[in-house]
């Protein structure tokens, strides 16, 4: 199930919030959302919630072997166990088939295998485990003793499919007890109401607009740059959507996940691009594998080695094509670039033109992330940094760029950090002894029009795809 | 009481959008329902089966359902259309300009499913299907049909002397051709003194399976008859030709191909082609503000295709004929604009000379009767006056006794086909009119059954560009109803 669909809001989602607001005792209000996960889970692919249970008890075995363990070996035994079980199962549904079909062409053999049916959600709840694993391991998490409650955490529905990736000590305490208050409920409901506006309203229409636009070798410069910007929106408000959305429900259970996006198309370097984009799992890596490796406290050239391994990872991660791989190498090179080369030049650069720089960056990035074939990359790129090779315009982007104004202006106005300026005027004024009288209303009205726009483009609409599904 | 405000009003949206779900799921009425908007059926309500759960259809199903069933639904599309055209800064020739190039080319699947897998003809047949021995019950209308048209009746005195029938002039049998020595992709094209340009195209792959099925379907004809094949093009693309320096008309390589590799009885027709001379002496044969042909150039198509089947069409003048103005078609329903409201097309409504009756069946037992006009017919899309619009089986037959010679055509076809019943009502007795996206094989049988049912003597098959090349669905659907 998807948030953005009907079934999820207009049964799901006010039963579950209706059975866990009406019931005050932790342990039932946990039951509750054990099943409502699991059923949620299983809504669309019931077979692959045993993958998910089988790698939750790996690890809840995994972690009491650990926290019971009476020498530094026997632990780090189960734990190397534990991750690797989980990361075998993400390997098998995820890259067999890239795998062996990437030895069989070098190899020169014809034989193919067909991907199995990847499991909705695994790249997620595998990392969500581990993390479990290693920080019980570490010391940094207490041991989860019932099952239940750790399966809880991992099927979470608000965070299951598409995260952000939280880690079991930023949520344990909540299991174990937590309290949903107005403010946070309310909160809740308009960060849930936000995320939905940015899913349905901006990220689907985007989708629809690039639907549109030609491809490959008929691509004109000016489709090349607008199917560029349109993907870039249209997965920044899908994912960003999706992450407010689930930040928001968890307030309205109770929870309190962080923020996964903050605005990264403000910012000045990429290196500052990616402390903004995808915050939870740019933090996965840097603490589960950047930091293990020695982090930045290494030689030069021990450090690049590093950032190749994290950035290839951190590609491999979005999917089993080399498509991904060369987007993480590619961001990973631009990280590696401005550090040991620009650094000194950037810094003398007025913000304007950093910032330009950033978002060229940035949006030939998503095009290598879009175009699973090279073929097609390679016309795209050609469109758009060798205009002379190619049209200028085709009716095509000239008719999605014409009718399509306001969905563009909001996109922009949108990408912007706009909640936060608003929150820190606010501040100000309170601070200053004024108060901010029309605040809850303006948030109520706001809330309920996205909620009751989102609803009606969801009504009738069949294009309603979640690309972080595939991951 | 602020800080009231904004739980409270989350409170009353969840419950407000609970009551519309629970309405949707146990208040909503049971049964098919029709979006004109959208013209297709709507979802209805999913069988929970554990083999629906488990397959993750059922979940699809519901999402659907919720969605084609919500309370106002057209409403409330209507206003969300309204409101993407907010800013829209597009003008007319911007949008015709996409629907020129928008050239429909799909990419032939090379995976078929095994529900997709393409028919096979059956043997060829000699004589016309064999008459029931004994009258079908009352109840089973298709049978009765089928029965009343085939048994001869009783009180009928056979011939003492039967007179030699003439002998048929032999078909001309097609010179057997080599697909590999056609290009791997075909075009029709228009030329201009600007230069040529695509109307449609299609990879050679999916043009055989288009030939495998029209095979398959005229394998089941009798011996004398014949499938004819037309693709139209969608109309702006066709009036295109006009705005260009020089036109010279419309010349294409898909008809001939699948003329070439199909079997004697089955011929294709170039509906650009024959349309072209007329387009450029200004007749009237696409419409403007609507993706279809005129009912005056399905005329010119039509009557050609039926001398194929030796059958003449009387004069366009000669049928009963009406007219409404302003028409403003499809492509002003999907771009409203003044440019077109200032210049409207006009609908011509025909009706056959004799009079008819027109029975739409549900079931192969069900079946109402509808007028051959619907003059209640959706004011944003009036093409659908015909017959109300496409929708499941449907039969058109002569109620004064016809010809005697129980000519029965059967037609396949999209909305292209509709206005074309008054002209396949005028030479045949019946006309058995098929749109695959309307039909529901469980409950009517499949094709073939429905074609010997009838006695079927001839076949069209009249289909818009976009369902043959934009989108497969539409002859995978005939290969799964077959």
């Amino acid at each position: 199930m998807v948030f953005s669909s009907l079934t999820f809001l207009c049964l799901f989602l006010p039963i579950v919030i209706g059975l866990h607001t009406l019931v005050k005792n932790t342990r039932a209000r946990n039951a509750i959302l054990l099943i409502a996960s699991l059923l949620f889970y299983a809504w669309g692919e019931p077979v692959w919630i045993l993958a998910m249970i089988f790698s939750t008890l790996v690890n809840y075995v995994s972690a009491r072997v650990i926290a019971g363990a009476q020498s530094q070996r026997a632990s780090k035994a189960a734990l190397i166990i534990g991750v690797l079980i989980s990361l075998s199962s993400l390997v098998f549904f995820k890259y067999s088939a890239f795998l062996v079909n990437s030895v069989c062409a070098l190899a020169g053999s014809s034989f193919r295998m067909t991907a199995p049916k990847l499991p909705i959600g695994i790249s997620f709840y595998t990392f969500q485990i581990i993390t479990y694993t290693v920080d019980v391991y570490r010391g940094e998490a207490r041991l989860q003793k019932n099952p239940f409650w750790l399966l809880l955490y991992v099927s979470l529905f608000p965070q299951l499919i598409a995260g952000p990736i939280v880690r079991f000590k930023q949520v344990a305490e909540a299991i174990e007890g937590r309290e949903v208050t107005r403010a946070g409920f309310g909160e809740g409901f308009f960060r849930f109401c936000l995320g939905l506006g940015k899913k349905v309203l901006l990220a689907n229409l985007c989708g629809e607009v690039l639907a549109t636009l030609p491809t490959g070798a008929e691509m004109s410069c000016l489709s090349g740059w607008l199917s560029a910007i349109l993907f870039s929106f249209q997965i920044f408000f899908d994912f960003s959507g999706y992450s407010e959305m689930a930040i928001g429900l968890g307030r309205m259970l109770g929870f309190r996940f962080a923020e996964n996006f903050d605005a990264p198309f403000i910012s000045k370097s990429v290196s500052e691009f990616w402390r903004r984009w995808h915050i939870s799992l740019g933090t996965f890596f840097r603490e589960y594998v950047y930091i293990p490796l020695g982090g930045n406290r290494v030689g030069t050239g021990r450090w690049i080695f590093n950032m190749i391994v994290v950035w290839g990872l951190t590609g491999i991660w979005h999917g089993a094509s080399w498509n991904y791989l060369l987007w993480g190498l590619y961001s990973g090179f631009f990280l590696i670039l401005e550090r040991l080369v620009l650094r000194r030049v950037l810094d003398k650069t007025p913000s304007v033109i950093r910032h330009i720089l950033v978002l060229l960056v940035m949006v030939a990035s998503m095009v290598i992330f879009r175009n699973e074939s090279f073929a097609a990359l390679g016309s795209q790129l050609k469109a758009m940094f060798a205009p002379w090779t190619v049209p200028a315009s085709d009716p095509f982007a000239v008719y999605a760029l014409k009718s399509n104004p306001v969905l563009l202006i909001a996109c922009v106005v949108c990408s912007l950090p706009l909640r936060k300026w608003a929150v820190k005027k606010f501040r100000e004024r309170r601070e200053r002894g004024k108060r901010n009288v029309l605040r809850p209303y303006g948030k109520a009205v706001l809330a309920v029009l996205i909620l009751g726009l989102s609803v009606m483009f969801l009504v009738g609409q069949s294009f309603n795809p979640f690309l972080y599904f595939r991951f | 009481m602020r800080k009231y405000i904004l739980p409270a009003v989350a409170l009353i949206a969840l419950l407000l959008l609970f009551l519309v779900g629970a309405y949707e799921l146990f208040l909503t009425p049971d049964g098919p329902a029709f979006s004109e908007t959208e013209n297709r059926m709507l979802a209805e309500r999913p069988d929970f089966t554990f083999r629906d759960v488990f397959s993750g259809s059922f979940s699809d199903g519901t999402e659907r359902f919720l969605s084609d069933r919500f309370p106002a639904r057209a409403g409330i599309i209507r206003a969300t259309q309204s409101l993407r055209q907010i800013g829209n800064l597009a003008s007319l020739d911007d949008y015709m300009r996409v629907a020129e190039n928008d050239v429909p080319d799909m990419q032939y699947q090379e995976e078929v499913s095994d529900s997709e897998q393409i028919v096979t003809p059956r043997p060829a047949k000699t004589a016309v299907p064999t008459p029931e021995p004994t009258p079908q019950p009352a109840e089973t209308p298709i049978e009765s049909a089928s029965a009343a048209a085939e048994t001869p009746s009783p009180t009928a005195t056979p011939e003492p002397t039967p007179t030699p029938e003439p002998t048929p002039t032999p078909r001309p049998t097609k010179e057997p051709v080599n697909p590999d020595d056609y290009p791997s992709s075909m075009q029709c094209r228009m030329l201009s003194g600007d230069g040529n340009r695509t109307v449609y195209k299609g990879e050679k792959k999916l043009l055989k399976k288009i030939g495998a099925l029209l095979d398959a379907y005229a394998s089941l004809l009798p011996e004398d008859g014949v499938l004819s094949f037309t693709i139209v093009p969608y109309s702006s693309r066709a009036n295109r030709l006009l705005t260009y320096k020089d036109p010279q008309g419309f010349s294409s390589e898909v008809e001939p191909f699948i003329h070439a590799i199909t079997a004697d009885n089955v011929s294709a027709f170039c509906t650009v082609e024959l349309l072209g001379k007329p387009l450029m002496d200004g007749e009237y044969v696409f419409y403007r503000s609507d993706m279809h042909w005129t009912v005056y150039g399905a005329y010119l198509v039509i009557s050609r295709m039926m001398e194929e089947a030796g059958e003449t069409l009387p004069p366009y003048d000669a049928f009963p004929k009406e007219q409404e103005y302003p028409f403003l078609g499809t492509i002003y329903r999907d771009k409203p604009t003044k440019q077109m409201e200032k210049n409207p097309d006009t609908l011509d409504i025909l009706t056959p000379t004799h009079p008819v009756r027109v029975l739409r069946y549900e079931t192969a037992e069900q079946y109402q009767e509808i007028p051959l006009l619907d003059r209640n017919a959706n004011a944003r899309d009036r093409y659908t006056i015909y017959l109300g619009g496409p929708g499941n089986l449907t039969v058109i037959e002569r109620t004064d006794g016809g010809s005697g010679e129980n000519k029965t055509c059967f037609v396949l076809a999209d909305s292209y086909g509709l206005c074309t019943v008054p002209f396949f009502a005028e030479a045949y007795d019946r006309v058995v009119l098929y749109d695959p996206r309307f039909y529901t094989k469980n409950k009517i049988g499949s094709v073939s059954e429905v074609i010997e049912r009838f006695g079927v003597t001839d076949m069209y098959v009249i289909v818009g560009d976009t369902h043959v090349f934009f989108d497969d669905s539409f002859i995978s659907s005939c290969n799964k109803q077959y």
